[in-house]
């Protein structure tokens, strides 16, 4: 089994996987990584919640030195704005042009680094919306 | 607190590459420095702040408080090591104007110093255990995200941004505690190499070994010892919230501490005569002119580009040139600031004294967390 980022942050959905994150019952406030406790009501009655597998892209950037937790610079990091109107940070994969500020993406899990002895970590990522498809489906 | 502190001692090495000084050696230097300044005995601190934000990480060390100011004389009264990130000696100045503040000591030693020329190679992220940091955030790449949405929302350009580099290293170039003493054109930022886009090298802070410190005492007892001190109005620590918020485009926690920070001394931006805040990337200098009230959002690029920043401009930020220039080892940068302010206001700046200042405020951010500071503080201090 490949090694996981981090467990619980997404799950299987109708449409494919999708980030959970949490939502207030009190409040309705959502947040992603899940929460325990709301951190506007401070109320601990939250439940899980599937996310929006589309967004937006809220800002990006190329990073261009050697990370070696991740091992492939340069590379995409960005915000997500999903469409219901939270913000995630993500990798970005299979642009072939950069992407514009407010570019529409859809979520993807894959592989996203590497550990220290080389193995693949799985994490999660966004593509474009249009025309990235494909791309990721050969590669 | 207006009124009841006052900073009577300055300490502070110079800011670079220091192989043959271990971090203790720094600390001693600008400790002792600021004790002789304020004409104290090591027998009248009763309180002592050390704040280094790496030193377990890139050293494996601990308690260098009580390490450094055992060797200067100082024992047997409450030390504490800081850790806030970049506003770790802030924080440890916050705690010491607490502690005076509630009468619980009289005078108190305060000491950031850090040394990140080591032999362990690390790049600077959120901390190991963070989603974004096994995402492959570092810490330029966030600022890098937010220069990315700043220009694109208020139409400014990579030029632009530079400008904040070329005018900090110009005040850096006066400054002899400076580690970067030398200029640098808009051409130059931007054809030195890129770390996360739009930011190069040249837009980033250095890394760096260094130690400031302060000594801070009653105002009633400063009078009597000393005749070059200065007051400290307000001393605000505020932590962020982490709310995802959906833009990038300023840090909410700067609006907080310094609505906090002028409620609390009584003045407004417009009163103020000379800042140092923190300028870790040349995005964060533009963001910060706003969250403190400098300009309205989106002005700060008109702000920077008439010149009104700059030394002999309405409202000089950074005279000593900025973590862009001054040099950012993490531990000592907020207590640096405040030296820095206290030099200016004591009118001892040499040839980047602002003329007349007496009003001045130190600003410190800590790490930058899913749209938010974890950790700001204010400090105004007048004469």
């Amino acid at each position: 089994m490949p090694e996981l980022i981090q467990q619980g942050l997404w799950d299987d959905s109708p449409e494919g996987k999708v980030l959970i994150g949490s939502c207030c019952r009190e409040c309705g406030a959502k947040a992603f990584p899940c929460r325990s406790v709301c951190s506007r009501c401070c109320s601990e009655q939250q439940t899980q919640t599937p996310m929006a597998r589309r967004g937006k892209v809220l800002s990006y950037t190329r990073i261009c030195i050697d990370v070696p937790a991740v091992d492939e610079a340069p590379y995409l990091v960005g915000y997500v704005l999903l469409d219901d109107g939270i913000s995630v940070p993500a990798r970005l994969k299979y642009f072939d042009v950069n992407p514009d500020v407010g570019s529409a993406v859809v979520f993807e899990v894959g592989v996203t680094g590497k550990t220290a002895a080389g193995e693949a970590i799985t994490g999660y990522y966004f593509r474009p919306e249009r025309g990235g498809e494909e791309a990721c489906q050969e590669r | 607190m207006s009124g009841e502190i006052a900073i009577i001692g300055t300490g502070m090495t110079k800011f670079g590459k220091h192989p043959d000084l271990s971090l203790e050696a720094l600390g001693f230097e600008a400790a002792g420095q600021a004790m002789r300044d304020a004409g104290v005995r090591p027998a009248d601190i009763q309180a002592a702040y050390c704040a280094s934000a790496l030193a377990p990480q890139l050293l494996g060390e601990f308690t260098m408080g009580q390490k450094i100011f055992w060797e200067l004389g100082i024992n047997k009264i409450p030390v504490v090591n800081v850790e806030n990130a970049c506003t770790s000696g802030s924080t440890g100045f916050y705690l010491a104007c607490l502690a005076i503040k509630a009468g619980a000591v009289d005078m108190a030693l305060v000491l950031g110093v850090e040394k990140m020329y080591t032999r362990v190679k690390k790049i600077l992220d959120a901390g190991a255990t963070d989603l974004e940091t096994k995402l492959g955030f570092i810490v330029p790449g966030t600022f890098a995200m937010r220069a990315r949405s700043y220009i694109s929302k208020y139409g400014l350009t990579p030029e632009d941004l530079a400008l904040i580099s070329v005018k900090n290293r110009r005040h850096g170039f006066l400054n002899p505690n400076a580690q970067f003493r030398e200029q640098v054109t808009v051409e130059d930022v931007l054809s030195s190499p890129m770390i996360a886009d739009p930011l190069t090298r040249l837009s980033c802070c250095p890394q760096g070994d260094g130690a400031a410190a302060v000594v801070l005492c009653r105002a009633d007892l400063a009078r009597s010892l000393n005749t070059r001190t200065v007051n400290v109005a307000t001393s605000v620590l505020m932590s962020g919230s982490y709310d995802s918020p959906p833009h990038l485009d300023s840090w909410p926690t700067d609006m907080r501490a310094v609505e906090k920070a002028y409620g609390e001394a009584g003045i407004g931006p417009e009163d103020l005569h000379v800042i140092e805040l923190h300028d870790a990337f040349t995005i964060a200098e533009l963001i910060h002119y706003e969250g403190l009230g400098l300009c309205p959002a989106g002005g700060g690029g008109e702000l920077l580009k008439g010149g009104h920043t700059s030394l002999g401009g309405r409202i000089p930020v950074n005279p000593s040139g900025g973590l862009l220039s001054r040099g950012h080892p993490v531990g000592a940068t907020g207590v640096a600031q405040l030296v820095e302010i206290v030099t200016q206001l004591r009118g001892e700046a040499g040839p980047r004294q602002v003329p007349n200042a007496r009003v001045g405020m130190a600003h410190c951010m800590g790490g930058d967390l899913q749209g938010d500071t974890r950790s700001v503080t204010i400090n105004i201090l007048t004469v």
